[in-house]
């Protein structure tokens, strides 16, 4: 038997000219610029950001323009193109509680030092079509503008619950260790929390969010309340060994959520709340609540939780949140697999033929008695 | 800010520059015991230090991979240089060390002090470039094993007494061992922990 | 060594290097447009774009994690005098790098300070600071008042 495994190339080369026209679409219609999606698309470039795990507004852009808006091929760019890159070094972690605050609410608190800021928000709108966009009115927008500016700093609210010792304690370990990395190194289980915090902040939105509605209907056993969800710049600082000080490197946005839990408490700790984290980057609420929810949902061994339940379960949430990878895993199907699956034929083949024969002989057998 | 005034420059061009090194050393490893030269035009290595180890380092150290001196360099321009262009942590102690530049005669640190690896990952280990006052016309070795087709002769000079019985130690370890690279000037030779090292004077 | 920048107000020159981060090329092409004629320098580490880890804290104040990296670009100058200028900054911006280096070597000279601060650094800080305030105040138009709503009802 011969299987062809070598040729098409000039059938791959014609793909790429196909691929190019389709992705122009229409040459009557204008081209869209980079910078028109990093603008009017801004959070697809989040989630494209996100799951591409680098932060890069104009990037996050040309990675959804080269993938005619295909989030995880685009996410697929921006991870290829970030391993071009030499690392600088890590930042001081970053200070969420300096944000400066475009959005900020709590569904646990009504009053709150800094207050509830609606911020930018699909929240409160009807889902109904806007056909004003569709019209192409070339008008601007225009925002309302207070008098004075939200306070500076506003304090996270889990840690308002934190002072009064009702909440479960977030501080670091000693030594403050360095986190895992897991670019660097391969994810090891039982996995430490740096590990899954780092996981789920690239893993897909869609699948996180299944795995939280999982737990919010039943499985899983965590009631999360939303503590406080909050929008805004962070100034990024890093401390270059050749200087020895820290430098500010400009703003990123991020998206943070604390999830306050139904409370555990032991025969050594008395009842307290529990949380659950969630940070991203950009405007990413729905990622960074789901991931909230299922950081609280992995810390059933800590809590001596039965882990019954896929959200409660690290191994199968942090294998398979990857979009990347399990894309190119499920999508791999379609490369040739000519040869494996001839074997198959053969075997299959063989296999039928014995029996006939096996059958032929009975018969035979059958007739001379 | 410590930064002398006479720093050398780095890679004028660092992504096909280092590239290039990375692509010499890869050579260096894979053939064993063969004499490559480095090409020195495109950087200033601090004064004093072999160009192939300064090369090395300027392609391979970064920020992630703490590098061990030994004194007269961590006291010299070569600390501040290669902290300015590579951003790698110095490491006080040679078993924390990635990459490490050590001197042929000198009697410490022994080759038995550096990072080995592990079972699961013997690629964590430490690779050292050994500063030799000529790789030439030295006491002949014979050097054997993986990417040598028959036999290669190789002589470096000032090579400490012993040192290629820790060697032979290291190769027993395999797949566990420090990998060498052997300098002087812009010359450059690899010796990987598969390599079978055999000095042809009967001297040790 | 290691100073923690959120706790530590800043030093003159920490600040003069994040307003230079924070401002675009154009910022910096017309601040040095205007200033006539600019020392000679050599590009000590010509300006590289790279990455940052960002990392993050678990709870926003517990253990350390790894969010995801960061585009970034740095660059360093040496000017006739030694003086080494060095830029930082997010994003891959290699012109950007440049000039930033070379304006931070040259605020380090007595020489050039006075001016540079009064004519580059002074209004960009400015300028980046009333830009922080326009983005406050829409959201503090979006700030609720629960008192207002539920006044009178006991």
């Amino acid at each position: 038997m011969y299987v062809a495994v070598k040729g098409g190339e000039a059938a791959i080369l014609a793909t790429h000219d196909l691929i190019a026209e389709e992705r122009r679409g229409d040459p009557s219609i204008p081209e869209l610029s980079v910078a028109q999606i990093r603008e009017q698309m801004a959070l697809s470039v989040a989630r494209v950001m996100n799951e591409g795990s680098l932060y890069d507004r104009d990037l996050g852009a040309l990675a959804l323009k080269q993938a005619q808006g295909d989030v995880i091929e685009a996410a697929f760019l921006m991870r290829a193109y970030r391993t071009t890159l030499p690392r600088f070094g890590s930042s001081v972690p970053l200070d969420t509680a300096a944000m400066a605050i475009r959005r900020r609410i709590s569904a646990t608190y009504k009053d709150l030092p800094g207050g509830q800021v609606l911020g930018p928000t699909y929240d409160y709108t009807h889902r109904l079509f806007d056909f004003a966009l569709m019209a192409d009115l070339g008008s601007e927008p225009e925002a309302q503008v207070a008098v004075s500016p939200l306070d500076n700093t506003m304090p996270r609210v889990p840690d308002i619950l934190g002072d009064e010792g009702l909440m479960e304690a977030e501080s670091p370990p000693a030594d403050d260790p360095r986190p895992f990395d897991l670019t660097r190194d391969p994810i090891e289980f039982p996995a430490d929390r740096d590990v899954r915090l780092q996981t789920m902040a690239r893993g897909d939105e869609g699948f996180l969010l299944g795995l939280a509605y999982s737990v919010q209907r039943g499985f899983g056993s965590n009631h999360p309340f939303a503590g406080e969800i909050r929008l805004g710049e962070v100034s990024v600082d890093f401390i270059p060994e050749e200087l020895g000080f820290a430098i500010d490197l400009g703003d990123v946005t991020l998206t943070e959520c604390q999830m306050v839990n139904q409370f555990q408490g032991g025969k050594d700790i008395p009842p307290q709340f529990t949380r659950g984290y969630g940070l991203a980057f950009g405007h990413s609420e729905r990622k960074a609540m789901s991931m909230a929810i299922i950081d609280r949902s992995l810390k059933a061994r800590s809590f001596g939780e039965a882990a019954e339940y896929p959200a409660q379960q690290e191994e199968f949430v942090l294998y398979h949140c990857d979009n990347v990878e399990a894309a190119g895993f499920v999508e791999h199907l379609k490369l040739p697999h000519y040869v494996d699956f001839q074997g198959e034929l053969e075997l299959l083949r063989k296999i039928r033929r014995e029996q006939e024969e096996r059958a032929a002989q009975a018969a035979q057998l059958e007739a001379a008695e | 800010m410590n930064v002398p005034f006479v720093m050398g420059r780095g890679f004028s061009d660092p992504i096909f520059q280092s590239q290039a090194i990375f692509r010499l050393i890869l050579q260096a490893l894979s053939t064993p015991g063969v004499l490559l030269r480095v090409d020195t035009s495109s950087f200033e290595g601090p004064q004093g230090l072999s160009s192939a180890a300064a090369a090395t380092l300027l392609a391979l150290a970064d920020y992630e991979t703490p590098v061990w001196l030994p004194d007269h360099l961590v006291k010299g321009p070569m600390r501040d240089w290669l902290v300015f262009h590579t951003g790698a942590p110095i490491s006080e102690r040679p078993e924390h060390a990635l990459f490490a530049i050590i001197d042929a005669a000198s009697p410490d640190p022994a080759l038995a002090r550096f990072a080995t690896g592990e079972d699961r990952y013997p690629d964590r280990s430490a690779t050292l470039i050994v500063l030799c006052p000529s790789l030439e016309n030295g006491t002949p070795l014979m050097v054997t094993g993986p990417g040598i087709e028959s036999l290669v002769n190789f002589a470096p000079q000032g090579i400490r007494n012993g040192f290629w019985d820790e060697f032979a130690a290291n190769h027993e370890r395999f797949p566990l061992g420090v990998d060498l690279l052997l300098v002087s000037d812009d010359k450059i030779v690899g010796l990987p922990r598969t390599s079978k090292v055999t000095p042809l004077d009967g001297a040790a | 060594m290691t100073v923690n920048p959120h706790t530590e107000s800043k030093t003159p020159r920490q600040h003069w290097m994040s307003v230079l981060a924070r401002a675009s090329l154009k910022d910096l092409e017309q601040a040095i447009a205007s200033l006539g004629p600019m020392p000679a320098y050599d590009v000590m580490k010509p300006a590289e774009t790279g990455t940052i880890m960002l990392e993050g804290r678990a709870g926003g104040a517990g253990r350390r994690f790894n969010i995801g990296e960061a585009t970034m670009t740095r660059c360093v100058v040496r000017l006739k005098d030694g003086t080494m200028g060095f830029s930082y900054a997010l994003g891959r911006d290699k012109r950007k790098a440049q000039l930033a280096a070379l304006l931070d070597g040259m605020l380090q000279l007595p020489t050039h300070a006075a001016i540079l601060h009064n004519s580059v650094i002074g209004p960009l800080a400015e300028q980046q600071a009333s830009k922080k305030i326009d983005v406050s105040r829409k959201a503090a138009a979006t700030k609720v008042d629960f008192f207002t709503l539920v006044r009178g009802d006991g």
